[in-house]
């Protein structure tokens, strides 16, 4: 799995690439509380190239997204698909997480 | 009255003066006979008239019965009342009817007559020609409707063709037919949502326009514009519960030209965009089964959709639910040709990576086969002669299959082929395979299990290294037995950094060293009981006196009759190697 | 038939646990092969079964647990897995050497209150639920993976007695749109 950062204004974007499994889902929790620490305060996580994902991703999710909203700083997550987003469905977590269509759409929902 | 009175009556008239004759008030014997006559005469015309009249062979009017009959009466009437006058009268009764009877015949034109019943016919035809016309107006205009839908079907039905050979051709099409109908009905806003092929979901496939969401939209989402478009884009309806999937699973089109008073419409608000106006729905079918619906709207602040816009939509739903179905055989054969298309292709090319001839070594002989099975990532086996002290023999396992396998494959194949020339050891040769093949990016599944054997032929010894689940076994020749010397051991590819083992052993003549895949004694018979080790190795300590290559060939004749026709899962392959 | 599934269930007589024509294979309760293992199960489905990037998660999801949570990556303890496929289903068996799962009860009740914050669309309540943890569980542990099974196993999911061991199984519908189904 390969994290990539970039930035537009003041929102940081993760582009997420390859599996997010249960060997290497906790960079992206690492990542993340790492960029906390650096007062990152509007954050999107891009799952366009990502076509894998289990229980511990999920998990990795939950764990960011509700440290995020403790926070009260913004997230969205963009382009879940295939069975990225069949896994979500089936935890009946499309509700809880804050997702986004596109990269344009998470970037509207955050800067709200 | 007797006949004495009768004929003196008779008589007794004759005796009367000439001068009473006329008198027109009595009746004198002379006339009595007559009257009779008249009145007998009168019933007998009559009858005639009746009979005519049954056989219908003049045509008589009513106004001879008349007359007949009043003369009749008038004729009896004075008889018995004794009185002439009364049939006078009758008689000028009959006259007076027989009058405008005579008059109208006397100045009857026949032609005119003719024309008359002419006319009237052509009235009567021209009447039911204009109603003709009023159903032929009709017909025409159903006849026109069919003409569009058969244009409408013939243009689709060519056009969906063009969209074969695009990317997306489902959505490219469906964005194209929304187009279409949305010009054709004048609607405003336009959604086609398909049911999901596995779960029991409608999706929203193509939008153009507004379409303001008939159902409740999700509590936490902001109602702006690009939102609410956004969320309805990406919709799925389940086929319960909201508007979507009922009218779906109640397979009927449905016309709400007017949604304020409709309970089937949610109306979510209070922004002026969602107001709600008049929808149209039309299912789309495949022969009896419902796949996906067509949806139009009207804004409230437009004029309302027609039956004549609804009409419109079905015929328009129709040719789509026409049209879509060679590009759904067509997508069915595309994605099953390429699930196997993968597979064939790595096959082809595993086939090529096996030795097609084992080299002739002085003082072994070498045995080998390799039954492969469709759909599963091939064995991969090779027999490496380096230098004198070193003739490598591999047997590995890819796990997997399809393309991602056979690029495993080659990067192990072409790894060992490098690495068993330098003077490294089979457990070192093997690390730095694993770390090739681990260091590639984690985005294709890489794991495999090999057995690599070096023989040094100038020492007569061999050095085995393993990893995963392909055994290496020895059946020695002065102990008589055939056990496994390799250990078990995690497979390559699992982690970068993982060491391997060597075991050494020193062979003397007879000896045989056997290496399989896991497929090959996880072989099952007709009762689901492996081949395993145990059948194995009678074969090899029946045979142990038979050179390499009758061994191998023993073992796969008793490995057939083992499996029978049994469906097996995985590739068999072994190697064996005999020392002379 | 919806309603069973939402809730584990341990039935040592359920006919999931029959292995009459099943493959079988035994593995080390090695954490670091668990993908690999999963792989060797599901490399023998026809390549018809659509999603089988899912149907290879799940898998995993269960084998992990086994290796984790039942044999606590014990290197000597074996997991033993059934398996069969066809272009219709999948059926699966996972048997590790551990005590059984324990909490199975507290979970039944965990995602009953999962389920009515679902109901009620309460998103806020929902943060509670959203991941189960034991004393077991680490800080990897998704917590989410029952969940989600109960859902995808639509021919039923069931615990055997001991609850050492899980039976599942997977039918794939016929594609929808009635375009294979002309030879009707």
């Amino acid at each position: 799995m390969e994290l990539k950062i970039r930035k537009n204004g003041d929102v940081y974007i993760i582009d997420v690439t390859g599996e997010m499994d249960l060997y290497n889902s906790y960079k992206l929790k690492e990542l993340v509380v790492k960029m906390l620490e650096k007062n990152v305060k509007n954050f999107v996580i891009n799952l366009e190239q990502v076509d894998y994902i289990d229980s511990s991703g999920i998990g990795a999710l939950i764990y960011i997204c509700s440290t995020i909203k403790k926070m009260n700083l913004k997230l969205a997550i963009s382009n879940i698909h295939g069975s990225v987003k069949k896994v979500i469905e089936l935890t009946k977590l499309m509700g809880y997480f804050p997702i986004a269509n596109s990269v344009e759409e998470a970037l509207l929902m955050v800067k709200e | 009255m007797d006949s004495v009175t009768f004929s003196s009556r008779f008589f007794y008239s004759h005796n009367t003066q000439i001068g009473d004759f006329y008198k027109l008030d009595s009746i004198d014997a002379f006339t009595n006979l007559p009257l009779l006559i008249t009145a007998g005469l009168g019933v007998l015309l009559f009858l005639f008239l009746l009979i005519i009249k049954l056989r219908n062979t003049v045509k008589s009017s009513f106004v001879f019965y008349l007359v007949s009959g009043v003369v009749v009466a008038g004729a009896l009437y004075s008889y018995l009342t004794e009185y002439l006058i009364y049939f006078i009268f009758s008689v000028i009764i009959a006259e007076v009817l027989m009058l405008p009877y005579l008059i109208l015949k006397a100045f009857d034109n026949p032609q005119k007559r003719e024309e008359k019943k002419a006319a009237k016919k052509l009235a009567e035809q021209t009447a039911a020609i204009e109603e003709n016309e009023v159903t032929k107006a009709a017909i025409a205009a159903v006849e026109a409707k069919h003409q569009r839908l058969l244009e409408v079907n013939k243009d689709l039905v060519s056009k969906v063709s063009t969209f074969f050979s695009r990317d997306n051709s489902m959505e490219s099409f469906l964005e194209y037919c929304n187009k279409l109908i949305s010009e054709r009905v004048g609607a405003d806003g336009c959604v086609i949502l398909l049911a999901d092929d596995y779960d029991n979901t409608l999706a929203v496939k193509s939008l153009t326009g507004s379409f303001p969401p008939p159902y409740k939209l999700p509590e936490d989402l902001p109602h702006k514009p690009l939102r609410v478009e956004t969320n309805l884009r990406f919709a799925q309806f389940p086929f319960t519960n909201n508007i979507f999937g009922e009218i779906f699973s109640a397979k009927e089109p449905v016309f709400i030209p007017d949604s304020v008073k409709d309970p089937r419409i949610f109306q979510n608000g209070p922004e002026e965009f969602l107001k709600c106006g008049g929808y149209i729905f039309a299912p789309i079918k495949q022969q009896d089964t419902v796949v996906g619906l067509v949806a139009l709207s009207r804004l409230p602040t437009k004029a309302k959709f027609t039956k004549d816009d609804f009409e419109t939509a079905i015929i328009l739903a129709d040719a789509i639910s026409t049209s879509i179905k060679p590009l759904y055989s067509f997508l069915d054969y595309a994605e099953h040709t390429e699930l196997n298309k993968d597979g064939n292709i790595a096959t082809k090319y595993q086939k090529d990576l096996i030795p097609q001839k084992l080299p002739v070594i002085p003082n072994i002989s070498i045995g080998c086969f390799s039954n492969a099975m469709e759909n599963v990532c091939g064995d991969y086996y090779d027999v490496l002669v380096s230098r004198k002290d070193r003739i490598s023999f591999v047997m590995a396992d890819v796990a997997g299959k399809g393309m991602n396998s056979l690029v495993v494959m080659i990067m192990i194949r072409a790894i060992l082929r490098l690495a068993v020339n330098t003077a490294q050891s089979a457990s070192t040769i093997l690390s730095w395979t694993n770390r090739g093949i681990c260091i590639e990016s984690a985005k294709i599944d890489h794991f495999a299990s090999v057995a690599l054997i070096n023989y040094n032929s100038t020492t007569n010894e061999a050095q085995i290294a393993t990893c995963g689940n392909n055994p290496v076994f020895l059946y020695s020749a002065t102990e008589k037995n055939f056990k496994q010397i390799s250990l078990a051991s995690e497979p390559m590819g699992v982690e970068k950094d993982t060491q391997f083992h060597d075991i050494n052993v020193k062979l003397n003549s007879g000896d045989i060293i056997v290496t399989c895949t896991d497929g090959l004694l996880e072989s099952l018979n007709e009762n689901g009981v492996q081949y395993a080790v145990e059948s194995l190795s009678k074969v090899v300590m029946r045979n142990s006196q038979q050179n390499a290559k009758d061994i191998s060939a023993r073992v796969k004749d008793d490995l057939k009759r083992y499996c029978g026709s049994t469906q097996q899962y995985d590739d068999q392959s072994i190697l064996v190697i005999k020392i002379q | 038939m919806l309603q069973d599934l939402k809730e584990l269930r341990s039935d040592e007589n359920d006919p999931l646990f029959d292995k009459t024509n099943m493959l079988k294979k035994e593995f080390p309760s090695d954490f670091r092969q668990i993908r690999y293992f999963t792989l060797l199960i599901v490399q023998s489905a026809p390549t018809e079964i659509k999603e089988l990037n899912i149907l290879e998660q799940q898998i995993s999801e269960v084998i992990k647990n086994a290796v984790k949570h039942g044999n606590h990556c014990d290197i000597n303890k074996k997991v033993t897995v059934w398996y069969s496929f066809s272009s219709t289903h999948a059926h699966i068996i996972v048997q590790d050497e551990g005590e059984g799962f324990q909490e199975l009860e507290k979970w039944n009740d965990f995602n009953r209150k999962r389920l009515e914050c679902l109901h009620n669309n309460d998103f806020i309540e929902l943060s509670n639920y959203v991941s189960f943890k034991t004393k077991e569980s680490d800080s990897q542990d998704g917590g989410n993976a029952l969940f989600a099974a109960l859902e995808y196993w639509n021919g039923g999911f069931v615990y055997n007695g001991k609850r050492n061991a899980v039976a599942m199984l997977k039918k794939y519908q016929q594609k929808f749109h009635g375009a294979n189904r002309d030879g009707e």
